[in-house]
């Protein structure tokens, strides 16, 4: 344990530069944003006097979390990607579950670091324009289900950047990883004709701002009807699903990064949880989303071909990958 | 005592150690010698806890090098260590004080200021060379039990070998560190290895005492009245033989007085014995294994 606090201290020193720029940034960012905020001119009959009406900037800070979501796993976790760093850092007197678990937990302070500096900043601001039309009591709600969130989305992206074994790999299955939700739902949409399954399917973000928005409309005061837009049903399914993602994300992250081999970093990322599995799932629910569109079954086709090019690091393809593309190619006409 | 038990490695398909058996006692320096791809630097990694064996066992005093607290008592510095872009000399030696909090400082400066390398100096600036005088400085601070080095002497002017060597001689004199060291430099080596492993072909195919191996061995050169051929010397346990008209330069195996014995019943007009080396010694010990021709 004690081995645990001395590395999390000294991770913590080599990455306060790092950290210090990310925040500074972060400032800078919500401070230009939010006073860019310009107000509407509304006349008050009753006082006979024009009040400018400012707009509750709350998506500057969810915007915030949801970029730092992608840079901050890719930040923490690279250095596992080198064998040359590794050579050193694997015979260091830590167990390297528990030198997973120190990035991971600084990536997460810098994550909530940044987002709750970020929200302050534009508290201060609204709070500054003091026009008595918000109505701030909700905001430590909405302010608790971004950080929830904004773990979960977090520890997507750790767990399946750790599941390739170079960083480009590793960034290329978090994009994928934003995508594949959206189109594996609306493919199962098609399928089950489920309007839940159809309108839960967001970008893993889409729906935080779509929550932030009601909220925006109770600080605001201005459409309280819409304020209970996010206890909608596709909402809480879109919610319950991002959690328990995120937490059997954390948990397989704790589970394998330990027993992750050394000697596999810098090859091939042949991870299920990778390009192996993902391609045929964007093939497969690509084509059942566009229906009977051949153009679009060729160009998923042609994609396929450049995601397994990708995923070899040329044309160098197995048979398993042959067979795919050659099932998908019979597929088209079928 | 490090023991090797029935070890076995690959690297993807390719298999690098099998059924490796050693036994390392305590204040002995190892040298690990064999050709480019051999295994030597897979086979550190694994002492060091860095690869996990696929089959067989490393114990240190009955300890595995998985267990975090076995590797506090050993420091592996590979062939290219890591740096981060910020770090200075100072910051990487407090950044191995966190795990090595028994870090001699004094050790640290007084081999810093013997390479001249500035403290404070960023290491992205330094040299291959310098920066691997700050790795030696930092691993000879650390004074470990067990200190595992790949390829230690590359990027090392002659000076500062010497003086890599003089401070593992004096930490090993010190009676407590176990070096284990893999170099292609043979002759340095020698120098102050007590033994050696050669590696190939996946296994260990020779072990032993340095003097005494490089002793199987002796060289000489003759020059003869007339021109000589191959045909002369059969019969006689040739290691290497090199005819140039009437000079020869042969290397044979066995005793060296014998030897002589037999190559002046050949009546040589001049005969010499040349000094023979570790370096010589691993070449003719490859070649007769096939590795190189």
């Amino acid at each position: 344990m004690t081995n645990v606090k001395q590395y999390f201290r000294s991770h913590l020193k080599a990455n306060l530069r790092l950290i210090t720029y990310i925040f500074a940034a972060v400032l800078v960012v919500s401070f230009l944003f939010g006073i860019e905020n310009q107000p509407t001119s509304r006349y008050d009959f009753e006082l006979q006097k024009t009040f400018d009406d400012y707009k509750c900037t709350l998506n500057i800070p969810v915007t915030i979390l949801a970029i730092l979501t992608y840079v901050i796993p890719v930040m923490e976790f690279s250095f596992f990607k080198r064998r040359v760093n590794l050579d050193c850092a694997y015979a260091l007197p830590i167990s390297r579950r528990a030198m997973g678990m120190v990035h991971y937990v600084t990536g997460l302070i810098t994550l909530f670091g940044a987002f709750s500096a970020s929200y302050l900043v534009n508290l201060l601001l609204l709070i500054s324009r003091g026009k008595g039309w918000f109505d701030f009591s909700v905001l430590p709600e909405h302010f608790l289900l971004c950080l929830l969130v904004g773990f979960a989305v977090y520890s997507v992206f750790v767990f399946v950047f750790n599941e390739a074994n170079t960083k480009g790999d590793g960034i290329w299955f978090i994009v994928l990883y934003t995508f594949v939700w959206v189109l594996v739902l609306s493919a199962l949409g098609e399928v089950f004709d489920s309007m839940l399954i159809y309108e839960a399917n967001k970008f893993p973000w889409g729906s935080l701002f779509d929550l932030t928005n009601s909220y925006k409309y109770i600080v605001e005061m201005d459409n309280p009807d819409n304020a209970t837009f996010w206890q909608s049903p596709d909402m809480i399914a879109w919610f319950a699903f991002w959690v328990s993602l995120g937490i059997s994300s954390f948990v397989g992250f704790f589970l394998t990064f330990g027993k992750r081999r050394m000697e596999k970093t810098e090859e091939i990322s042949d991870s299920y949880f990778g390009f192996r599995t993902l391609i045929p799932i964007f093939a497969v629910s690509g084509m059942i989303f566009f229906g009977e569109e051949i153009v679009f079954w060729v160009i998923i086709e042609l994609l396929a071909i450049l995601g397994y090019t990708i995923y070899r690091r040329g044309f160098h393809y197995k048979k398993s990958d042959i067979a795919i593309l050659l099932a998908l190619f019979i597929l088209l006409f079928i | 005592m490090i023991e090797i038990t029935n070890l076995s490695h690959s690297l993807g398909v390719k298999t690098v150690l099998r059924k490796i058996d050693l036994q390392i006692p305590d204040n002995t320096v190892l040298g690990i010698v064999g050709i480019n791809g051999a295994g030597k630097s897979t086979l550190l990694r694994l002492l060091a806890g860095v690869y996990l064996p696929d089959a067989g066992y490393i114990r240190y005093d009955d300890r595995s090098p998985a267990d975090p607290e076995t590797r506090r008592d050993i420091f592996f510095l590979p062939d290219d260590p890591y740096y981060s872009s910020f770090m200075t000399p100072l910051s990487l030696f407090d950044y191995y004080l966190t795990f090595h909090p028994n870090m001699d400082r004094e050790t640290y400066d007084r081999l810093l200021g013997a390479y001249k390398i500035d403290p404070a100096g960023k290491m992205r600036n330094f040299s291959k060379g310098m920066r691997r005088q700050v790795f030696i400085a930092l691993a000879l601070a650390v004074k470990p039990r067990y200190l595992l080095l790949d390829e230690a002497f590359d990027g090392l002017d002659p000076l500062s070998r010497k003086i890599f060597k003089d401070a593992i001689i004096s930490l090993v004199e010190e009676g407590r560190t176990t070096v284990l060291i893999a170099s292609h430099s043979l002759r340095e080596l020698e120098d102050f290895c007590d033994r050696f492993i050669l590696i190939d072909d996946n296994v260990i195919k020779e072990q032993g005492d340095i003097a005494e191996h490089v002793g199987r061995l002796c060289k000489f050169e003759l020059a003869f009245t007339e021109a000589v051929t191959e045909e002369l010397f059969r019969g006689l346990p040739i290691a290497s033989l090199i005819i140039k008209n009437r000079f020869v330069r042969i290397v044979l195996e066995g005793d060296s007085a014998e030897m002589r014995e037999r190559l002046e019943r050949l009546s040589p007009a001049v005969m010499d014995e040349m000094p023979l080396d570790f370096e010589e010694t691993f070449i003719h010990d490859v070649r007769k294994e096939g590795m190189i021709v």
